[in-house]
């Protein structure tokens, strides 16, 4: 009998044991799943298409990667992607190369398409199982999806005759109904109307509420700052400017003097030599610092009668326009 | 895998729900079963019988016997006092001819008013006059009964065939290689118009990024063949059907050329399905290339021609050197070269005159280069999809680093 209960205290004993060590080792083994380009390059030819880029996107951060037509960003998403190889450097996710056999990828191209003579169910589902998942999850998912955004009544019907802004629906849905590891969305509101861009930004906010690991790839610039923690500005394939937002636009080299007045100020701001623009009714004075803004205020103050005054960080858009504006 | 699956469930079913697809394999049936009916039908539709007048001097000659005997013609028996009128009639074309039969001491003689002066007519009646002249004299000498029956045994006349037993008929093997031609340049267009559909439509964007180009490539390539396939069985299977229904009787030639069968063996027909899947898969990697070459389906064309040539240029190299002489040394080497071999390895084995090493060799020269070709498809083929704007050169697209 006292065999037996000793017995039983260590068959307890170890149970609890084994519980421990795997709850200890899962918390302790948990990996961060962050995304590191190291030092990446591509040429396609003569033409340097990448230069030494470095990125990072932490897990359950969204970041933005910003540029014009040719920046390069198309080309850095498509090596993410393992669709080009680079040259140089090294593309990581979770600390190990981005194996696409390990990484769930979730992909909206700038360039969008789907099966024109296909309904937009079947072809929901069909996207849905070639990223693994069985047909009645695809199903499901789907079914979910086109009832949040909206497209039920569109079920059965070929998608080549939809709207525009419905097909982008559908691909928005298969990108994300297989719930990826990394949400890649290359410009996803260009061509839709502000009911649909509106619905779209909705979701694309839930998806940073759900924290999930986002890379984010637009011209809107407004979009960019609603969403983005941090954001990459790439010029001829160099980034050119990178951070957090916050520190971007605090940091950055001027800042906005915004002045309204009951009387026209053109003639004392010349005379304080400063550039200003005319926006309506209100002027707007680029400075360096914030003291050089104060100081602007007052010397105003004390020739007009000033209605409104402010001083502001620049918009994204104005430092797009300064950094990568030929 | 998985993905391979899906792609070749997907491309197999998108092609055989198609409209084209149904109406193409209902076409094809609908024209071979036709083309099988044709002598038949032409048959019943065949001018009347013309009318012949026979006005009968002879003795023994009956317009009766006449009738059952030359049943090609209608024969109508008149008095010798309506001759002006049917001479009339015949020279107004109203009747075939008139017919007139009078007898000697040694024979029958027959004077004839015709305006279309039937040779086959003439000749027919004047055999049957014979016969009857042969017989009256075989009577008058009292042959025996056996002896008058072998007097009109007929000479046998059997026509030759001018292919050895175990050939398979030249025009057989024509259809096959017209078969083979059509069937890889149809299948293989529709796999290019395919790819530069995708790319136009920037689908592809979505899918390379979901399946890898292997599976991509070959999920395609398989699916199509699989439908191809399938059109043919349908094809061939309702003309087996139809021609074992008996509701026709086949034609055994086309013009000038033997249709027989019965050469035809298993063994043929599974080489003829071997070279024409490898084949198939073979051209269809460089269509789907050449497809992704393009930015849309309507610049297929100039893209395409290339493989077109190679194909006809296949094709008809062994229509012109090796149906004839199918041991030369240019036949050989033209049945083992891997582009080649499809069309004129057939044409050996058809005609009995290559070996099973030969044919090994062949297959197996076939099956590695579709091998690698399929590879090299697969390794240029995503650079083809991802480019966009001006057409990609051949040369351009095989020395662009992915």
């Amino acid at each position: 009998m006292k065999n037996r209960v000793i017995y039983g205290v260590f068959a307890i004993a170890g149970v609890l044991a084994v519980v421990l060590y795997k709850t200890f080792l899962k918390k302790r083994g948990r990996q961060i799943m962050n995304l590191m380009i190291n030092d990446v390059n591509k040429h396609f030819g003569p033409y340097h298409a990448v230069k030494n880029l470095s990125l990072s996107v932490e897990e359950g951060e969204a970041v933005g990667l910003l540029g014009r037509n040719g920046a390069g960003k198309t080309t850095t998403i498509r090596m993410i992607l393992g669709l080009l190889n680079q040259e140089s450097g090294s593309i990581q996710w979770g600390g190990k190369p981005l194996s696409r056999k390990e990484i769930k990828l979730g992909y909206l191209p700038e360039e969008r398409g789907l099966y024109p003579k296909m309904n937009m169910l079947d072809q929901l589902i069909y996207f849905g199982r070639l990223e693994g998942m069985s047909k009645r999850a695809a199903k499901q998912e789907a079914l979910k999806w086109i009832d949040r955004l909206g497209i039920n009544e569109y079920l059965k019907k070929d998608t080549g005759d939809l709207s525009k802004g419905n097909q982008q629906k559908i691909q928005l849905i298969a990108a994300v109904m297989h719930n990826p590891d990394l949400i890649i969305l290359d410009e996803p509101f260009s061509g839709l109307d502000p009911v649909n861009a509106q619905m779209l930004e909705e979701v694309t906010r839930d998806f940073i509420q759900q924290k999930k690991t986002m890379i984010f790839s637009s011209h809107r610039m407004e979009s960019v700052e609603s969403f983005c923690d941090r954001v990459y500005l790439m010029k001829h394939g160099e980034v050119v400017l990178s951070g957090s937002l916050h520190d971007i636009k605090t940091k950055y080299g001027f800042k906005y003097v915004n002045i309204e007045s009951s009387q026209p100020l053109e003639e004392s701001l010349i005379e304080l030599q400063t550039d200003f623009v005319r926006k309506g009714k209100e002027y707007q004075v680029q400075v360096k610092t914030m003291e050089q803004g104060l100081y602007l205020i007052e010397k105003l103050k004390s020739i007009v009668d000033l209605r409104k005054v402010g001083i502001a960080d620049p918009s994204l858009n104005q430092i797009f326009i300064e950094k990568v504006g030929d | 895998m998985r993905n391979f699956q899906l792609v070749f469930k997907q491309s197999f079913r998108e092609k055989v729900t198609s409209k084209s697809f149904l109406m193409t394999t209902l076409a094809l049936i609908l024209f071979s079963i036709f083309a099988i009916s044709l002598p038949s039908i032409l048959e019943n539709f065949s001018s009347p019988k013309g009318e012949v007048v026979v006005i009968s001097n002879a003795t023994d000659i009956e317009v009766s016997e006449i009738q059952q005997t030359l049943t090609s013609w209608m024969w109508e028996g008149a008095e010798p006092n309506q001759l002006s009128f049917f001479k009339q009639e015949a020279q107004e074309g109203k009747i075939l001819g008139l017919y007139v039969i009078d007898e000697n001491e040694s024979n029958y003689f027959v004077n004839y008013y015709s305006k279309s002066n039937d040779v086959n007519l003439n000749s027919e009646l004047s055999m049957y006059l014979q016969a009857k002249n042969v017989q009256k004299i075989a009577l008058d000498h009292n042959l025996s009964a056996a002896d008058q029956q072998s007097l009109f045994v007929p000479v046998v006349m059997e026509k030759g065939e001018f292919t050895a037993k175990n050939e398979v008929s030249v025009f057989v093997t024509y259809i096959m290689l017209m078969f083979i031609l059509m069937a890889i340049m149809m299948y293989g267009t529709t796999i290019a118009t395919g790819v530069a559909s995708e790319k136009a439509s920037r689908v592809m964007e979505v899918m390379v990024t979901k399946v890898n180009p292997l599976s991509m490539i070959f999920g395609k390539i398989f699916g199509i063949a699989l439908a191809s396939l399938l059109q043919f069985t349908a094809f061939f299977g309702s003309v087996a059907l139809y021609l074992k229904s008996g509701i026709v009787e086949p034609a055994k030639s086309l013009g000038k050329f033997e249709l027989n069968l019965s050469a035809l063996t298993v063994y043929h027909c599974i080489y003829f399905f071997i070279f024409f899947l490898l084949g198939y898969l073979l051209y269809a990697s460089l269509y789907a290339v050449f497809g992704s070459m393009v930015s849309r389906p309507e610049e297929l064309n100039g893209t395409t021609t290339p493989i077109s040539i190679l194909l006809m240029a296949s094709a008809f190299s062994g229509i012109l050197f090796v149906i004839d002489d199918p041991t030369s040394t240019l036949s050989k080497f033209l049945a083992t070269f891997p582009f080649t071999s499809p069309f004129n390895m057939i044409i050996l084995v058809m005609k009995d005159a290559a070996s099973l090493v030969e044919i090994s060799i062949s297959i197996g020269l076939l099956v590695i280069t579709t091998f690698v070709f399929g590879y090299f498809a697969a390794k240029v083929y995503p650079k083809g999809i991802l480019h966009f704007g001006e057409n990609l050169k051949l040369r351009q697209l095989i020395m662009r680093k992915s």
